[in-house]
């Protein structure tokens, strides 16, 4: 009996042990707790009375805080509360002033920035013309920005004078704004990026944002504060807690038992579920997402486009929509999603008819049918999508095998042409329909153009459609885009998406940004 | 002793050579350009070449591996990750107090179960007990651990409202994971002590023990247990060991910033140096956990001790096919 | 000599079939193994719906008359898949642990039958393996292999080569010293011959052990690298494969997390049952 009793003292001193250091990674400076400090850490979960704590639960961990730094979506979501850029976008996709107050076009080819004189960094240095000189150059070296800053002419372009920037652009080109809206093209400080190396500055952020970095808790949570210099005045809260949580169904379920305010990438089936839950507020709002059906226009079979219009015939996407995404967002209609600045609805349809798609496939040398194959990544979504489709391909004459390989390889697969049919998405984070051309272009790198595919007349149009300075011109060039690509089908659209995001039901100021990279500075309790 | 520690000691220096090649092999076959996961598919090829440069991975397979032991062996350097630019040691040893505090919680929490569990079916073998002990500690190996960990969430979390689903914030944080990787491992250790209490039970001295008089439960709890409970704390020692790696699936489903999700994650976005520092340490300290055990082992049983100075792997023999038991079950 | 041998072998075992029926838990768990292979080989004649009927129209359909477990969210009948995933789930774990134990078990019996520098260069390499936590293994090897069945169960069985390296190690040593052994070699058979007629027959006993465990434990990786997405190719069933993609249901559709997982509780249940009865019977201290 000695033993036992033995052993539970053990046992509750080792627990006891465990809760007393329950978080050394806690932060040293005191965090605003109710509790008695000696009982419980200072903890995230409900309800901390004094309500100036704004915690969003997101999916994965952001994998750097260098303004100029890699893109991916986390990275954004929480470094543009700590970065701005020179202009930005607002909810619908209109170009607002940020860094800039305003630009005017001096000749087809020059534009003239005129800098928000007062801006400060988070270190206090002001911000001048001759950082954003710096940020637009470093953006572009960096890589992380795509082709997006490409058409600046840096020899020519440069500070001219401490408010004003002078961007000289190698040829007119209509949509560079938007192109400036790419997050990882954000102002940071000359002098700042200069006294440090890249592996200091990518977890020591000094931008001009709303929030400052606060601490970085690795792998479970950043914590960001206000920054009381900031050139606007701000509703937003005191401080905001991004905790990483990796399963979908986890957010959904923090945001229920009220654990975080806020919870980006609710899964579907869980939109619906918190819509109809009274103690909570759900945003759901467009993206400029689009998932398709791509076509290895390399291999021989599905160079025909009766073959990939056969393809199109043969699918019936609206179950697919309804099975997949539970009825949000919409059905593919076209191949950019309807949000991007260009989007037209008048390009060619394709419906529900299996007999079309077997005569097409005879038409196109295929009377017994044909055999290929389908390639995902393990979204689970493109997953479903890829069986229900092999589902219905196999009623119309087509074998097809579902691969799944995993996000690393299948990017190797697509570098070396190896797909056949692929499910994929893209995003017009620019806003702007000029992702059609990245998309399309013979000459755009694979990550684009994910088909490889060519076509003369469609890249005649394309570049047409670039050097339109006029917008009511390039909208009608941009249309013919979409309805030669409509008609072509290198891709058939399948899904525009939606954001969904789960809030706390005294959140308030939460404004969807359909880039997914969501702005929080106005978000505040009731 | 010290002689049998050196000796031990270094044979781990080949193994864990070893354990850095088979590494660098499975990296080497592994389809995927880290520079271009790096970069993201908007990059540039230029940007892609130019990083790959950057990141020396245009050299040779055998140069990258003698610089990499250099690295680790002079500065301790286990490199930097392509994801974060961090060194790795850092990274890791900031995860790993997570790490040891959910190992030892749940080797608490399937200790007390399991050597409870294990007394009761052991006293009262072939009993209804011991089929109804038998059955809780099976239930816990045969549950998959992530649709346990999201069954407790629901219960626990969104209906009864007692507990935290995820994180890592305090005490009520660990009790749903721990508690969930406790029950399977705790089967593990019930079996042990079942059969090594059985075992025990036939032995003369207890007998003796007993036919002096003294009650039943004194003579299971100070003859009986003493002796069992030996290889009992091997396989716990073991348990411990495993669970230092890390248990990627609970971690993942209580959002818990451990080094399991961490390496995995770093498996998927191909931030090899991660992998490979990881993969290191993680062998480091098992062999070190190892040797541990197996010195407190020959510490409480003089019996083994002298069998140390010939071959120690010999009396193993029964620790190795639990610690293999354990293997499949932590390999969740 | 074959001949006498082999009928001195049937004893033992028979002795051993005699405990083993006499622990009820055991012959249950046997029944139940015996009774789900049967399914899993006449899958087509017991299943009602083949394995990829989608219709949907009936999806997340409850438990009902018409289709037993309900039907996933593709409208599939989750019973039909359930029968035909323990095909691949049954060969997963099956074939997985066979990889482990041919590896595994010709290593350890080398490393014993020789001793000396083989013995140590052989068990250095296995100590290599060991020394990899066993998951992060089996998910490096996914990946750099690439999916499919085949991939997944050289990934899950390389992890567990060491168990059966040192089992079968441990006891050809015991074995090797044994009479019958020198007796066999002083009449002049080969290596070979020793280890395939006398040593590996007489080592089985933890083997077998081991095995049976052995394959629940697969079952159970599959499940987990079906979790993180390296499961098998679909639209083929596996049972981890279910639960892991159901998971995003569990709150609203009960049903299609709930069979497949009982399905591999079940399953590992009765196997663990049929392991812990044979070392009892295999034992002969425990011999009562």
């Amino acid at each position: 009996m000695k033993k036992i009793s033995l052993l539970l003292v053990l046992v509750l001193l080792f627990v006891s042990l465990m809760s007393g250091c329950s978080q050394p990674a806690a932060p040293t400076t005191a965090a605003p707790t109710t509790a008695a400090p000696t009982t419980a850490a200072p903890t995230t979960a409900p309800p901390a009375p004094a309500k100036d704590k704004l915690v969003i639960a997101m999916g994965a961990a952001p994998s750097e805080l260098d303004g100029n730094g890699k893109n991916d979506s986390p990275s954004l979501q929480v470094r543009l509360q700590m970065y701005e850029t020179l202009v930005a976008l607002d909810e619908s996709m209109n170009i607002i002033p940020a860094i800039a107050e305003s630009w005017e076009y001096k000749d087809e080819s020059t534009l003239v920035f005129k800098i928000r004189e007062g801006v400060k960094f988070h270190d206090g240095t002001e911000l001048k013309a001759s950082d954003v000189a710096f940020s637009l150059i470093r953006g572009d070296q960096m890589g992380y920005v795509g082709n997006n800053l490409k058409v600046i002419d840096f020899e020519k372009s440069g500070a001219t004078g401490d408010y004003e920037y002078t961007m000289v652009l190698k040829f007119p080109f209509a949509p560079v704004l938007s192109a400036l809206t790419v997050g990882a093209a954000a102002m940071v400080s000359e002098a700042y990026v200069g006294d440090h190396d890249l592996d200091f500055l990518a977890r020591n952020p000094n931008g001009t944002g709303p929030y400052m970095l606060k601490e970085w808790f690795e792998g479970d949570r950043i914590e960001l504060v206000k920054f009381d210099d900031y050139w606007e005045e701000t509703k937003g809260v005191k401080e905001l807690v991004f905790r990483f949580i990796p399963e979908a169904a986890n957010r959904a379920i923090e945001i229920e038992v009220g654990g975080v305010d806020i919870a980006y990438e609710i899964s579907p089936n869980d939109t619906l579920r918190l819509q109809g839950d009274p103690k909570v507020q759900v945003a759901v709002g467009n993206n400029l997402s689009t998932v398709y059906i791509g076509f290895n226009y390399t291999k021989e079979n599905l160079q025909d486009k009766r073959v990939r219009q056969a393809v199109s015939w043969a699918l019936d996407l609206d179950p697919i929509v309804e099975a997949v995404y539970f009825g949000l967002g919409s059905q593919g209609k076209n191949l950019i999603a309807p949000s991007v600045w260009g989007y037209s609805e008048n390009v060619p349809q394709y419906g529900y008819d299996p007999e079309k798609a077997k005569q097409l496939l005879a038409d196109a040398g295929y009377p017994n049918g044909m055999t290929t194959k389908i390639w995902t990544s393990n979204n689970q979504q493109r997953m479903d999508i890829a069986e229900i489709m092999q589902n219905q391909l196999a009623a119309v004459g087509i074998t097809a095998e579902v691969e799944v390989i995993e996000w690393g390889n299948f990017l190797v697969a697509l570098q070396n042409k190896e797909l056949d049919i692929y499910l994929l998405g893209i995003s017009a984070s620019t806003g702007d329909g000029d992702a059609l051309y990245n998309q399309f272009h013979s000459t755009s790198p694979f990550s684009g153009n994910t088909g490889y595919y060519q076509n003369a007349e469609l890249d005649a149009l394309l570049e047409q459609s670039r050097l339109e300075t006029d917008p009511v011109e390039r909208a009608k060039v941009l249309e013919k885009v979409q309805q030669f690509v409509m008609e072509e089908l290198p891709w058939i659209p399948v899904w525009h998406g939606v954001n969904s995001t789960g809030l706390g039901l005294d959140v308030e100021g939460f404004v969807n940004s359909p880039s997914g990279t969501h702005i929080l500075k106005n978000v505040h309790f009731k | 002793m010290y002689k049998y520690i050196l000796k031990r000691l270094l044979m781990m220096v080949p193994v864990l050579l070893g354990v850095i090649m088979v590494i660098f092999i499975i990296i080497e076959i592994t389809p995927g350009d880290p520079a271009r996961i790096m970069l993201g598919e908007s990059a540039t090829e230029e940007a892609v070449a130019r990083m790959r440069e950057e990141m020396g991975l245009n050299r040779n397979i055998v140069v990258r591996f003698l610089d990499y032991v250099r690295g680790v062996v002079l500065r301790f350097d286990f490199g930097t990750s392509y994801r974060t630019k961090q060194p790795v040691i850092g990274e890791i040893i900031s995860r790993f107090p997570t790490t040891f505090k959910l190992a030892g919680l749940t080797t608490i929490i399937s200790v007390v179960m399991g050597i409870s569990l294990g007394i009761v079916s052991a006293t009262k073998q072939y009993t209804i007990f011991d089929s109804l002990a038998t059955g809780i500690a099976l239930f816990g190996v045969s549950i998959p651990n992530f649709w346990q960990g999201l069954m407790s969430i629901i219960i626990f979390s969104i209906w009864l409202r007692w507990l935290p689903a995820s994180g890592s914030y305090g005490p009520e944080y660990w009790i749903l994971p721990a508690a969930t990787l406790g029950t399977s491992a705790s089967a593990v250790i019930m079996r042990m002590t079942r059969s090594s209490l059985l075992e025990v039970i036939r032995q003369d001295y207890i007998r003796t023990a007993r036919s002096k008089g003294q009650t039943e439960m004194k003579v299971i709890m100070y003859h009986g247990l003493k002796n069992a409970l030996i290889p009992v704390l091997t396989v716990i020692g073991m348990q411990f060991g495993f669970l230092l790696g890390g248990s990627v699936l609970i971690e993942s489903v209580f959002a818990i910033p451990g080094l399991g999700k961490y390496m995995i994650d770093a498996i998927g976005q191909r931030d090899f140096p991660v992998v490979q520092g990881g993969v290191l340490f993680l062998a480091i300290t098992f062999s070190f956990v190892n040797l541990f055990v197996d010195i407190l082992y020959s510490y409480l049983d003089p019996r083994i001790k002298s069998q140390y100075k010939r071959d120690s792997k010999e009396t193993h023999k029964k620790d190795i096919r639990q610690k293999e038991v354990l293997n499949g079950k932590q390999a969740q | 000599m074959v001949s006498k041998h082999n009928k001195k072998k049937r004893g033992p075992w028979r002795e051993v079939w005699r405990r083993l029926k006499k622990n009820k838990m055991a012959m249950g768990g046997l029944t139940v193994m015996i009774l789900l292979a049967l399914i899993a080989i006449f899958a087509e004649y017991v299943a009602p719906y083949g394995f990829d009927d989608q219709n949907l129209a009936n999806r997340f359909i409850g438990p009902s008359r018409e289709y037993l477990f309900g039907t996933d969210n593709l409208g599939r009948d989750i019973l039909s898949r359930i029968i035909y995933g323990s095909r691949v789930s049954l060969t997963v774990g099956f074939i997985a642990v066979g990889i482990a134990l041919v590896i595994g078990g010709a290593l350890g019996a080398v490393a014993a039958f020789y001793g000396g520098k083989v013995d140590n260069v052989i068990m250095r390499l296995v100590d290599i393996i060991l020394a990899i936590p066993g998951m992060l293994l089996a998910i490096s090897l996914a990946a750099a292999l690439g999916p499919g069945l085949t991939n997944m169960m050289i990934a899950i069985g390389v992890g567990s080569i060491p168990g059966y390296a040192r089992i079968v190690r441990s006891s050809v040593m015991t074995v090797k010293e044994q009479e019958y052994v020198e007796a066999a070699r002083s009449v002049g058979a080969s290596d070979l011959r020793i280890i395939m007629n006398h040593i590996i027959p007489n080592s089985l006993a933890p083997v077998i052990v081991q095995s049976t465990l052995g394959v629940a434990g697969a079952i159970l990786s599959a499940s987990a690298l079906s979790f993180l997405g390296l499961g098998i190719k679909p639209p083929n069933p596996e049972w981890g494969g279910m639960l892991a993609g159901a998971r995003q249901f569990i709150r609203d559709y009960w049903h299609m997390t709930t069979f497949p997982g009982l399905m591999i509780m079940i399953t590992i249940y009765a196997l663990n049952l049929l392991g812990d009865g044979l070392r009892d019977a295999l034992d002969p201290r425990l011999r009562s």
